[in-house]
This record gives structure tokens, sequence and C-alpha cells, in this order.
């Protein structure tokens, strides 16, 4: 391991790092949000929400992220009324491609979170709040959303490393992330060690700053489950 | 006391696919009236308590509560469903209900669980709402648990916290569902020595139970229900000590009397 080259581009790596890292906590955040919409049409009583969102999990998740990002960025441009509107203005750009690939694939895995976690709910916590008159948005809001993202935590915690990871694949739309960026100098110096293992700290302690805040997460919206507080 | 009922379920049926659970029940109680409903399992005690809250929609007949009918109109291809939410919501909020397996929200702590409802429901405010509950906690005697979550809890005082919940609404009626079922034996007695202070107190309750011997001392009016109709009803001693029929007798011979 040659430190003393990591160190001389060590601020080229923090470069693409900061991208990976902007990119991936975008698309988690909206991803999200279109996550609850998604997983909540997908229990609806109504049949066209629920294939409608169904159908969209269903896509997302059972492809290849490489291939979304690939058909958002090459096969827009195939497509003249796309090339002909405002669309063409965000989706010519690389950076907005990945942005929406990575956003809409979080979006379709956590949805199936959400899903679950709302089917794990023990009914009998929404009962007692129908019981006692509480609106349907009241219920929502003050039962059934905090039991949920408790519920969630396990997976989702999984799902935002998974996002970290994956967001390599950005780099094949010739964005420099961490892991593009490591390439490219590896073609220039030839230090294929050196620059793999740097990264793969770098991922490491990334990963190992969001499992901490999960845990801090945890420590809080569990606390109904701790025992010893009692 | 008041002579007009203060809830009114009149000629409640039910379906569950084929199984026709609920074959045209009624039942009015006024105010200070203590009704237990007994019956075998399966016999529909549970869906007919639920009709009267609405968490089961009855296929047909009609629910009164505190002065105003529950409107009803047809459904498209079915039986019935209500007019009105808001209708609905404020019905409920006049029955409060305690579960079999209490319910509580297992993310608030005991406090949080008995003043939700009041403040958020009933827009009352918190700082009355809070005086409020720690002296329905003391009351039930778990006034020490207010800031516990209901997991480190026994059952029987869950189940007291439950009951906490529901007064805290100030309900006309009280509904409980075999409220000491889910209980360990050595734990049934603090939770019906409660709910005996209650009917002393002249709260409206209906209860159902298979805890005959509270169901004979509580009661003002016992309700007999077999495979869905009722098949006797009346005053407990007449109940108890001479039923009419012989479903009756035969269901008070093979339960037990703890
Ligand atoms: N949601 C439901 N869907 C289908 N069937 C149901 C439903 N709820 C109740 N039933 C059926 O209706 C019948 C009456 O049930 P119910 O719970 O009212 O009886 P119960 O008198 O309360 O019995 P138990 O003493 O066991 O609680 C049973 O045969 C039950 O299987
Ligand atoms: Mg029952």
């Amino acid at each position: 391991m040659d430190f003393q080259l990591v160190w001389q581009y060590f601020p080229d790596l923090l470069n693409g790092a900061w991208l990976t890292i902007e990119l991936v906590a975008l698309s988690l955040f909206v991803g999200f949000f279109l996550a609850f919409i998604c997983g909540l049409a997908a229990l609806s009583r109504y049949h066209l929400l629920r294939y409608l969102a169904q159908s969209y999990m269903f896509i997302f998740r059972g492809s290849p992220l490489l291939i979304q990002i690939y058909l958002i960025y090459y096969g827009s441009s195939q497509i003249s009324w796309i090339k002909d509107s405002f669309l063409w203005a965000i989706l010519s750009q690389a950076y907005w491609c990945a942005l929406i690939a990575l956003t809409l694939n979080t979006a379709a895995y956590t949805a199936e979170i959400v899903r679950g976690a709302i089917r794990n709910i023990p009914q009998g916590a929404i009962e007692a709040g129908k019981s006692f008159g509480m609106s349907r948005w009241l219920l929502f809001r003050r039962i059934t959303l905090p039991q949920t993202l408790r519920l969630m935590i396990p997976a989702y915690s999984n799902e935002v490393i998974q996002m970290l990871h994956a967001s390599a694949l950005v780099g094949a739309i010739t964005l420099m992330d961490l892991t593009a960026t490591a390439q490219n100098l590896i073609s220039r110096t030839y230090a294929s060690y050196s620059f793999y293992l740097a990264i793969a700290v770098i991922y490491l302690v990334t990963t190992y700053v969001i499992s901490g805040i999960f845990r801090l997460l945890e420590r809080r919206l569990y606390r109904h489950l701790r025992l010893n507080e009692a | 006391m008041n002579q007009e009922p203060i809830i009114v379920a009149d000629n409640i049926r039910k379906k569950f696919g084929t199984n026709q659970v609920l074959k045209g029940v009624s039942l009015s109680a006024r105010q200070g009236d203590v009704v237990t409903l007994i019956g075998s399992s399966g016999s529909g005690k549970s869906t007919f308590l639920r009709c009267m809250n609405l968490l089961e929609i009855p296929d047909d007949g009609k629910i009164f509560v505190d002065g105003e009918w529950v409107q009803m109109r047809p459904k498209p291809r079915g039986y019935q469903e209500p007019a009105d939410r808001h209708q609905v919501d404020r019905i409920r909020a006049k029955l409060a209900m305690v579960f079999q397996n209490f319910n509580l929200w297992s993310h608030m702590t005991i406090l949080e669980n008995v003043i939700e409802a009041p403040i958020h429901v009933l827009k009352k405010p918190k700082k009355l709402v809070v005086d409020e509950a720690m002296a329905l906690l003391d009351k039930v005697g778990i006034s020490g648990k207010a800031h516990a979550y209901p997991s480190h809890l026994s059952g029987g005082q869950q189940q007291r916290a439950a009951i906490a919940r529901a007064l805290a609404m100030q309900p006309k009626v009280m509904l409980l569902d075999e409220p000491t079922s889910a209980l360990d034996p050595e734990l049934v007695g603090e939770v019906l020595r409660v709910l005996q202070q209650l009917a002393q107190e002249g709260r409206t309750m209906i209860i159902v139970t298979h805890e005959m011997k509270f169901a004979r001392e509580v009661a003002s009016q016992v309700v007999f229900l077999d495979q869905g109709v009722i098949a006797e009803q009346g005053h407990p001693e007449q109940i108890f000590l001479s039923p009419a029929t012989e479903r009756c007798r035969q269901f008070l011979a093979s339960v037990k009397w703890s």
C-alpha cells in the first residue's frame, strides 16, 4: 500500500466521496416520501392504486439498478418527444439521471419495507384508536406512522447501506463518484491495490457512521422495549 | 334517574361470509345500568359489542347513542354503511372500549396512552387532561407506572391502564369485551375489583364476561346470547337461579364458578 500516493490524491477521493454521499442522501430523502405514498397505495382498497403501486415496485425491484441507470440516461436520448420537451434539460445530464434512477430504485425497495411494517402493526392498536373516535388522519399520524417507523428501522438501515454501495454504479454514466474517481486515478498511476483499498476503507467508515446513526435512533425509538427502565 | 335509554341496539344482524353470527339482537341500557353479556364461545358476544361502536358494521339494524341514531345508508352491493363518518367518530368517542388484549399503544407511556384521545379527539387542554389522567391512574392503582411503557407492566396493570384510558374519555357508556380473559388467574381479581367499584359509582357499562360470579354480582341486567340470538335476558337472580331455557341451564352448568 502506497500511503504517500493515496495521500497525494486524497482531495480527489474526498471529492468523489462527496458526490457519492450527495447522490445517496438526496435519493434516500426523496425516495423515503415516495416510498410512503407507494407503500400506502399498495395497501389501498382501490384496485387501480394497488395495481399501479405493485407494478412500480415489481419493475424497480425486479431489474438491475445498472440497467435502470442506462435506460434513463441512454434510453431517454433516443425518444424524440423527450428530446423535444423541457425534460431534456434534465435527462441529458448524467447527474440528474443517476439521481432519478437511485431515487426510484430506493423508493421501490423502501415501499416494500413500509408495506411490511404497516401490515405488522398490531391490529388492536388501530382498533383502539378507532374505538376512541380518532379520525383516519389522526389515527395515521398518531398511531400508524410512529409504529410503522419503529418497525421499519432494521430493514431500512440495511437499505441505506445497500444504497451507499449500489451508488458505485453511477460511474457507468460518467459521474465521478468515489469508485469512479479511484478507477480514474488507477488508470493514471496503476496503483490499483492502494486506491481500491483506500476507497474500501472510506466506504467502510461511512457505513460505520450510518450504522451508528441508526443505533442511536433505535435507542431512542425502542425505549418502550427496554426492560431496565421500568 | 333518566328514563330515556342512553344506548340502544335494535334488531342487529351480522353475517361473516355465510356465517350468520347475529340474527336480530336488541338491547337497551339506561344511564347507570350494568349489562353483562354471557354465552358460549362463538355465540356472537364480541361481534355484538363491536357493532355498538361500529367497529363492525351491522348488516341490518340500528344503533342509538346518547340522543342520536347512527345514520345508515344502503351500500351499492351489500347491506348498509354509516352515512356520516364524523358522526361515527363522535359516537365512538362517547363509548370507550376496553379490549380483551388491552390494546394499549406500545410506543407511548401509560400516561401518554391515557391523555392521547382526550387531547386529540376531545380537544381538551393538556394540562387539565394530565391532572385528570394522574387521578385516574391513582384510582386504578398504577399512578407509579405513569411514565413506564406498556410492555413493562403486568397484564393486570395493563388492563387497569386501559380502563383508565377509557375513563379519561368520560364516556357515556363503557364497552368491555372479556376484560379479564387474557389475564393470569391471580391477576383477575385486581381488575374485577376496579370494575366493581365503577359499577358502584353508577357507570353505565356493557360487559362481555366469562366470570359468572362477577357477572351476577355486578349486573343490573344479564343477557344470555346463544347462536346469534338472545335466548334469555333479565335480572341476575332470575337468570342465575332459575333460568327459563334449557340452553341457559346447560350453559350455566358448563361454566366454572371460580
Ligand atoms: N372478522 C370476522 N370474520 C369472520 N368471522 C368472524 C369474524 N369475527 C367473528 N367471526 C365469527 O363469528 C362468530 C362469533 O364470533 P364472536 O367473536 O362474536 O363470538 P364470541 O361470543 O365473542 O366468542 P368468544 O367467547 O370465544 O369470544 C364466530 O364463529 C367467529 O368465528
Ligand atoms: Mg369474544
